[in-house]
């Protein structure tokens, strides 16, 4: 709605302001448990995460995880599911298991030291359509004149329509690209000699007229990572049941070469939220976007919808969202991008650790 | 007037030097049979001994060396006779006698001579006695009576100022006695709400100067107190120099009445985009300010960057910070009391040239000594810097931040004694991002008063007038266009009685109307998916009555006491929602409402403030003072953010918002130092306000029509000592400061899980320890001022997380007590260098230049600290510095 930030960016140019990293006094972490689930209508397995909050200077996507809670998703009629731990922290139905819309989920977790947490039993809307995905090229919108990284930018964004059951709404999205490796061509110095030493995924040995041999296909050359939305993108409060939505920014990505050797194929869900999970994302999205803004609200309490069932003053973050998920697709190529881009590097490298991905093909590519 | 040249003088010197050695001090005086010159005597010691005297005749004309005096060694005699004349003399090589008058009398003579021409003061010249007559060196009296043009009756109290010292005041019979030495004066005679009288005065021999001042032709606007002393003003109330304000260095050569504020002691800020002070812990919405009688909302040009009030259009500026009279009232913590300047019997103008901005005013008699007019204007055009500026980001170029401001005085005097005066303000700021949302908010106020003086001691001020407040959110991105706007606009009446006497009595009748639009969200377009929101209108009506009496209780003990019953009422039409007993006050709770019809009496709300100034003379130089005020708040500035934002809402008082009651107790100490040139001052003081409303976590406070569930009243209590030391007169004039004070704040509720920091006491926002203030004002030459400003205050509370986590790939913080870290300390130092036009008094155009240079070191002092991902999952804190670096500007200025 309101963008103060282009305020602040007015502020800046005029008056010279800046932002700088600084240091701060070490802040204990709080250590409380946090709860990132979710059932949706599309097809299993429904995954809840369950971890402690970080410290400040600890890496945020590696929590310290909840391992060997009793997990469970309960509907209004009394159907009880399950969920098993498929790696710590992580709990997850059956594939087979998928939410209804109409119905009516409570999430209830038991740590194995007895605390008990429960949701606000929350009801499955239909999440409406989604009419259309498009992207916006801008030029040198990132990095302030940094070349040593991208400086320009794709913008995401959706029409469409909200159901009759609800108007809040949020979307989310994954952009998948492919990268090639080359694993083979990795060499070591050996007496001051470089000598070939293809790493073992890459199905060559050392040996033969090109100093190395293929012996079985490569399983570290190909990779499609994932860039997951980082923005919160929902519906205005404001906004009609029933209402268009036309224009919707929903985010970004830098413009990368490597992104486009093939193509992108950004992958937009858009879900409908109870009220609960609506409030916990406006204040997630004031938090975020007043940050470094001259008009950042003084502090923003962000509330979930779990609770503790067994110690009321214990806090418990985070939300089970009930999400009703209408999907569509956008593919990107090097051609709608207005600007040259260069050929690939050749990277001597395990894709996997390189890019941090992963080599299984994605089914729509 | 210089010595002889040296070169004589070397010469002298070079064919003395072989006579043989004879001390100077074995020379006595001749034998004298009757009085004689010394002028004689020096001729015949030059004659007869090895001596030679250097002077220049004038300075010792009228020097008499008596028969008595003879064979008194010439060291003793001189030394007597020169004796509190000015006059020194000097020993040189055994043969020699400098004799030398000092001109520094003559010379600050001339200077207060010149000053009073250049600022078209109207110069009465008196000679008493005859040069040639002139004894040096005694001391003459200096008497006579003061008198009102009108009715011849003697005035008391009248100020006399010679050479720029409050020398003598008037007793009850209007006289006055001085001793004097020396020979050239200006006499200033001074009282309030009569015109000053300057005097031109060349004093030879004893006598009198009777003088008769009329009244001023501003009736009522001066009787404040301008050029009081400090020990006789009360305590917590200063008055700004205007010309001070100019001469400061300023932020892009700005001149701003609000950021001298900000250097009194005891008031702080939360930074440089921050919209208003803060005054003894206290919040911007706690301060009132008052344009010629109407209240302002926001006093802020740019965010905050700049005072939405031209300093060149004002007359005068009175600051209370505590002690504060009865007629003021409706905020908590402080008074602003801004009065506009009115046209002169000539007409002049002036003007002014900024790098953001320039400014015009012209004023002058429509009809001689009968109607005058003053108007002025300010406007930026900063839309120029911001397309000057290099940036590939296409949004910025066609980006725009302006602002003006224009007022209006019209005055007329029916008779002498009846006075019309019509007032108008308006400033308006605008923020337009191409593309994106824009921003633009206005005050206007306008108001007519008539003065009347009933008799010679009794004058009446009514005054209608009005003053509207707004602004609006603008989107237009069809998809989402939309307009957000809010408003409040209050139309008052006010009846003021003074009357001047020994109790000098003040009493009337204020009555303000409010109407406020709390609010209204429409789209901005046929394809926005925006919903209309509208907030129903509110309105309500705060009335007082007052009363102060400010009287000699004791010789020495002055008093100022008052009480001022304030009355408030919310009137329909509204809502007022039900909220289950028991149970917090939240949407969910809503059992049932109660409508009520147009101007039907939702709530009221009654206070009795009294009011308390004493000032007691400990000695001619020093008084202790002490001040007690209650202050009743009903409208409320509802805000989440540590400064004030355009986008804030007043909100006035309901069924669930009480009235802010404040009290505030201060205790002081005032000192004059070297003959009034140097003021210094102590002051304690302990404030607690009740009501005050806070936030709850995540509240929404735009377009919330249940805003009571978004907010908890608690309690603000805030304390200090204040230090200041200020030297007013000389070619070095400055002051320095230092202010102690806490403030915090308590929201408790009686749900647990409402409570603000689980109901613990925690600094406010605004709450800095240590704030110390050093300003500046050199007079390099008569022309060129060098003047400066430091300023160090300890850094603003801030709410820092402490942890952080990650839902669905989006970070989220976790904030667990508010105001739990402090800001690195800010202090910043500016100086500027003015160049005034020269002094001659018949010029078309006297022009001047500032150079000033802003945050000289180019300190980035943190506005704030956030936290920010830097992409590969760690959540790193920044710091934004609003100003990052040094900023220079020049300005250039002229009157006509």
């Amino acid at each position: 709605m309101m963008r103060p930030g282009y305020i602040l960016i007015v502020l800046i140019l005029l008056m010279d302001s800046c932002v700088d990293p600084v240091n701060l006094p070490i802040i204990r972490n709080a250590n409380v448990m946090v709860v990132d689930g979710m059932i949706t209508n599309a097809a299993g397995p429904q995954t809840v995460r369950l971890f402690y909050t970080s410290a400040l200077d600890e890496n945020v996507n590696l929590p310290a995880p909840v391992p060997n809670a009793t997990v469970t998703i309960t509907d209004d009629l009394g159907t009880v599911v399950v969920l098993s731990e498929t790696s710590e922290g992580v709990y997850e139905t059956d594939s087979g298991f998928s939410g209804v819309v109409g119905r009516t989920y409570t999430l209830n977790i038991q740590k194995d030291d007895g605390s008990a947490y429960e949701s606000v039993p929350t009801l499955m809307k239909e999440s409406g359509v989604i009419a259309s995905v498009y992207q916006d090229f801008r030029e040198n919108v990132l990095n302030d004149g940094d070349l040593t990284k991208p400086q320009d930018a794709l913008y995401f964004y959706v029409d469409a329509q909200a159901s009759d059951q609800t108007n809040l709404l949020r979307w989310r999205w994954r952009a998948t690209y492919y990268v090639r490796t080359y694993p083979e061509l990795v060499t070591r110095r050996i007496d001051g000699e470089i000598v070939p030493f293809p790493l073992p995924c890459s199905g060559y040995e050392p040996g033969g007229d090109g100093g190395i041999t293929y012996v079985k296909p490569c399983t570290c050359c190909e990779c499609w990572p994932v860039i997951n939305s980082n923005t919160v993108a929902i519906t205005q409060p404001q906004s009609n049941t029933d209402a268009l939505f036309a224009h919707e920014y929903i985010g970004r990505v830098p413009v990368d070469q490597v992104y486009f050797y093939e193509k992108m194929v950004v992958e937009v869900d858009q879900l409908s939220v109870s009220d609960e999970v609506y409030q916990f994302w406006l204040l997630t999205k004031t938090q975020l976007e007043g940050a470094g803004s001259i008009f950042q609200p003084n502090i923003i309490k962000v509330r979930g919808n779990m609770r503790s069932v067994t110690d009321n003053n214990e806090e418990v973050f985070g939300v089970f969202s009930v999400s009703a998920v209408t999907t569509e697709r956008l593919t990107i190529t090097s051609q709608d991008i207005p600007k040259q881009l260069f050929p690939q590097d050749t990277i001597k490298s395990d894709c996997r650790l390189y890019y941090k991905a992963s080599n299984q093909r994605p089914p729509f590519w | 007037m210089t010595l002889k040249t040296c070169g004589i003088v070397l010469l002298v010197l070079i064919s003395a030097l072989s006579v043989p050695a004879q001390t100077l001090q074995d020379i006595r005086i001749p034998d004298l049979k009757e009085p004689e010159s010394l002028l004689s005597v020096i001729s015949k010691l030059e004659k007869h001994e090895k001596i030679k005297f250097f002077f220049r005749e004038e300075w010792l004309t009228g020097f008499v060396v008596l028969p008595s005096d003879s064979g008194q060694p010439l060291e003793n005699v001189l030394t007597t006779k020169f004796k509190d004349t000015g006059i020194t003399f000097s020993f040189l090589y055994d043969y020699a006698v400098i004799i030398i008058s000092d001109p520094a009398q003559f010379l600050e003579y001339k200077e207060n001579l010149e000053r009073a021409i250049e600022s078209r003061k109207i110069i009465e010249s008196r000679i008493i006695g005859d040069r040639k007559k002139l004894v040096p060196g005694k001391v003459l009296h200096l008497q006579g009576t003061v008198r009102d043009a009108k009715n011849k009756a003697p005035l008391k109290g009248v100020d006399m100022i010679i050479n720029d010292r409050l020398t003598a005041t008037t007793d009850d019979e209007g006289n006055y006695s001085i001793r004097l030495s020396g020979n050239e004066f200006v006499l200033i005679f001074k009282l309030p709400s009569f015109e000053e009288k300057f005097i031109d005065l060349q004093i030879f021999e004893s006598g009198r100067v009777d003088v008769i001042l009329e009244d001023s032709p501003t009736i009522l606007e001066e009787v404040v107190f301008t050029g009081e002393n400090l020990t006789d003003r009360e305590i917590g109330q200063v008055n700004l120099s205007l010309q001070g304000v100019k001469r400061a260095p300023a932020l892009l050569g700005e001149a701003d009445v609000i950021r001298q504020i900000q250097q009194q002691p005891g008031v702080t800020t939360v930074g440089e985009v921050s919209n208003g002070f803060n005054v003894r812990g206290g919040g911007v919405d706690q301060n009132l300010v008052l344009y010629d009688g109407i209240p302002i909302f926001n006093t802020a040009h740019a965010l905050g960057f700049f005072s939405a009030f031209n300093a060149y259009a004002l007359q005068q500026v009175s600051f209370y910070r505590g002690g504060i009279p009865a007629e003021y009232g409706g905020r908590a913590s402080s008074v602003l009391n801004i009065t506009s300047r009115e046209g002169s019997d000539e007409w002049h103008g002036n003007g002014g040239i900024g790098i953001l901005s320039s400014y015009a005013s012209v004023g002058g008699p429509l009809k001689k000594k009968k109607t005058t007019l003053m108007a002025s204007a300010r406007a930026s055009y900063s839309d120029w810097i911001l397309n000057m500026i290099k940036s590939d980001y296409k949004d910025l170029r066609h980006s725009s931040l302006s602002f003006y401001d224009a007022s209006l005085k019209l005055a007329h005097n029916f008779t002498p004694r009846t006075k019309l005066v019509f007032s108008g303000y308006l400033s308006k700021d605008q923020f337009t991002l191409s593309n994106d949302t824009s921003y633009a908010y206005q005050n206007i106020s306008a108001s007519v008063s008539v003065i009347h003086s009933i008799t010679d001691k009794l004058f009446v001020h009514a005054q209608i007038g009005t003053g509207d407040y707004g602004y609006s959110i603008t989107e237009p991105e069809p998809a989402s266009a939309f307009e957000l706007k809010y408003g409040v606009t209050y139309p008052s009446l006010k009846i003021d009685f003074n009357y001047d006497g020994e109790h000098k009595l003040t009493f009337g009748f204020h009555s303000t109307f409010y109407a406020f639009k709390p609010g209204e969200l429409k789209p901005g377009s046929q394809a926005s998916g925006i919903s209309r929101v509208a907030m129903p209108d509110e309105h309500s009506i705060e009335s007082a009555l007052y009363f102060a009496d400010n009287f000699q209780l004791a010789p020495k003990l002055s008093v100022n006491a008052g009480v001022r019953l304030s009355f408030y009422q919310r009137i329909g039409k509204g809502t007022v929602y039900l909220y289950e007993p028991g149970m917090p006050m939240e949407t969910r709770n809503i059992y049932d409402s109660v409508e009520y019809g147009g101007g039907e009496l939702m709530k009221a709300y009654a206070g009795v403030e009294p009011r308390l100034a004493m000032t007691y003379s400990l000695h001619k130089d020093g008084a202790l003072k002490f001040g007690y005020n209650r202050m009743y708040q009903y409208l409320h500035l509802i805000t989440n953010t540590a400064s004030v934002t355009p986008v804030d809402i007043w909100q006035s008082s309901n069924t669930y918002f009480k009235p802010q009651i404040a009290d505030q107790f201060s205790f002081g100490y005032a000192r004059e130092l070297r003959e009034n040139s140097v003021e210094v001052f102590a002051e304690v003081f302990y404030k607690s306000v009740q009501n005050v409303l806070d936030f709850k976590d995540g509240a929404k406070l735009l377009l919330n029509p249940q805003l009571e569930t978004a907010l908890l009243p608690g309690r603000a209590t805030s304390y200090g000592l204040e230090l200041s030391a200020e030297k007013l007169k000389g070619r070095l004039i400055g002051s320095v400061n230092y202010t102690f004070s806490r403030s915090f704040r308590k929201g408790t509720s009686s749900f647990e899980s409402e409570n603000i920091n689980q109901g613990e006491q925690y600094p406010s926002n605004y709450d800095q320890p240590h704030i110390v203030n050093l300003s500046w004002r050199y007079g390099i030459t008569r022309r060129y001022f060098f003047t400066g400003f430091f300023t160090y205050h300890t850094g603003r509370p801030v709410s820092l997380p402490h942890s952080t986590y990650s839902v669905d790939g989006v970070p989220v913080l976790d904030f667990p007590s508010r105001n739990n870290y402090r800001l690195s300390d800010y202090h910043r130092l500016d100086v500027a260098l003015i160049i005034e036009g020269n002094h001659k008094r018949k010029k078309v155009l006297d022009g001047s230049w500032t150079i000033s240079l802003y945050n000289v070191y180019g300190r980035k002092n943190a506005y704030s600290v956030f936290y920010a991902d830097d992409g590969r999952g760690n959540i790193k804190p920044y710091k934004l510095s609003v100003i990052g670096s040094i900023v220079p500007s020049i300005s250039y200025s002229f009157k006509f």
